[in-house]
């Protein structure tokens, strides 16, 4: 039975390596330059974003949380509304950007349910075998 | 001095060192507490678990201050053959042992102790070196981007002496940038650079100094944009040690399955901080975010990607030695 979820939780993660590093990375560096272009002269302001925000999202690395913040607000919009009070992007008006968007929230939701599977099974793991 | 002859290369395991003899190499590990003797044989020979019998006989052979197999002290130093070695026929010659042992016992204390603590000192350095260089990185950007608040009042002052704006302006918008500026960069940073309340002062009129008031002012934003820059360069320094010092371990390793445990501690620790900033990021940017929660995120991505990298590490040895991923991707063939 441990063994089985041993492996379950090591498949598991592998995917999660092989979606983020092959499929989310490569999605949000596309999406940075679509949303540069559609979005940013929009909503890259200080109605949106704090000054801070403002000064410390415009170059690598942290400008991925803005697209982060970006690809929530097209897929669950009204998780957002602190921050976006209408929708900042129409789905057909824009399919391709929203289906990316799409796929990044499925990945970063199936890493959630992984990251807190592997906190359990470190857990557990440490007990059984470590300690 | 025979000593001198003498050199370490064991680097990467926990408690243990190997130290080459005229004639063989030999492990030495020093028991600590919890450890079993099956658990130490499975950490330099991992996957040889049906062997486990004759090699703990062979062990109590090699080490005749192990009586009983059950029974090893904390503290004991253990003598195990080397990977190669243990493919030599014939036991190894006591004298040899004896040799080794009694060298490690007419070493001064304190080298007995750095040889000991260099192994987890290293293995932490990677960690801190990963951790050191984000965070060098997130100064530079901190500093850099938060500029334009500081490089605005000596602008503004320019403004006041054409009488653009009053004396009363001018200070209210100095006091406006510079709170901004300081909430920006965080309390932390700003005493740790300036010390307290020394900002502020820099960036105050100063009334003797009629020929270039804004004399202090520059000087500050020069010395900002040096530290600015000198983090940018240590956080790309430290970032390649990181990788290096990770690397530098896998080609040090002598058993292919310590270079691989090496290489899935890294890889997982990598997988793991890349997925817990990315998810903690997706959930907090709901709302505006300041200096305290990137560094909280920093931080529990850090801690949780080293924890997730010893367990994985762990899990490797016990259930999957038989994957050789450093040959099989080519990361010996790099590093080496």
């Amino acid at each position: 039975m441990l063994d089985s979820y041993i492996n379950f939780s090591t498949y598991l993660f592998i995917g999660m390596g092989i979606g983020i590093f092959c499929i989310l990375i490569p999605l949000l560096f596309v999406l940075h330059f679509a949303f540069k272009k559609h979005l940013d002269s929009a909503y890259f302001n200080e109605n949106h974003f704090s000054l801070y925000e403002l000064s410390i999202y415009k170059s690598f690395p942290l400008v991925y949380i803005k697209v982060l913040a970006y690809i929530r607000a097209i897929v669950l919009p009204e998780t957002m509304r602190k921050r976006f009070k209408d929708n900042i992007l129409v789905k057909k008006d824009h399919p391709m950007i929203y289906s990316l968007s799409f796929i990044s929230i499925l990945i970063l939701a199936y890493s959630t349910i992984v990251l807190v599977n592997t906190f359990i099974f470190s857990v557990i793991y440490y007990i059984y075998y470590m300690r | 001095m025979l000593l001198t002859k003498w050199t370490f290369k064991g680097l990467n395991m926990q408690n243990g060192f190997s130290l080459p003899s005229p004639t063989q190499d030999l492990y030495f590990h020093h028991v600590s507490p919890g450890d079993t003797l099956s658990g130490i044989i499975n950490t330099y020979y991992p996957g040889n678990i049906n062997q486990m019998d004759a090699q703990i006989k062979q062990v109590m052979i090699d080490n005749p201050s192990v009586k009983n197999a059950n029974l090893i002290k904390p503290g004991q130093l253990i003598v195990l053959r080397t990977a190669s070695t243990t493919m030599c026929l014939g036991p190894i010659e006591p004298n040899e042992v004896n040799k080794v042992k009694h060298l490690w016992t007419i070493m001064p204390p304190d080298k007995q102790k750095a040889i000991k603590q260099t192994a987890p000192v290293y293995n932490g350095l990677t960690l801190g070196l990963a951790g050191g260089g984000t965070a060098l990185f997130t100064l530079e950007k901190t500093l850099k981007s938060n500029m334009s608040f500081l490089n605005g009042i000596p602008d503004a002052y320019n403004d006041y002496k054409s009488g653009k704006i009053t004396k009363y302006e001018f200070d209210k918008l100095r006091k406006l940038k510079l709170d901004q500026y300081t909430k920006n960069i965080g309390p932390i940073i700003d005493k740790t650079i300036y010390g307290e309340g020394k900002l502020k002062n820099a960036f105050k009129l100063k009334p003797g100094r009629s020929l270039n008031p804004t004399k202090t002012m520059t000087q500050h934003l020069n010395k900002l944009s040096k530290i600015s820059n000198a983090a940018s360069k240590g956080g790309v320094v430290l970032a390649g040690v990181g990788l290096a010092a990770s690397c530098y371990q896998i080609s040090q390793a002598e058993a292919v399955t310590e270079k691989n445990e090496i290489a899935v501690k890294a890889i997982t620790s990598t997988v793991t901080g890349a997925a817990v900033g990315l998810v903690a990021t997706a959930f907090l940017v709901g709302t505006p975010v300041g200096w305290g929660i990137i560094l909280a995120v920093g931080t529990a991505s850090a801690v949780t990607s080293w924890g997730t990298g010893e367990i994985a590490g762990h899990l490797y040895k016990s259930n999957f030695s038989d994957t050789d991923i450093v040959n099989n991707f080519g990361i010996n063939k790099v590093c080496n």
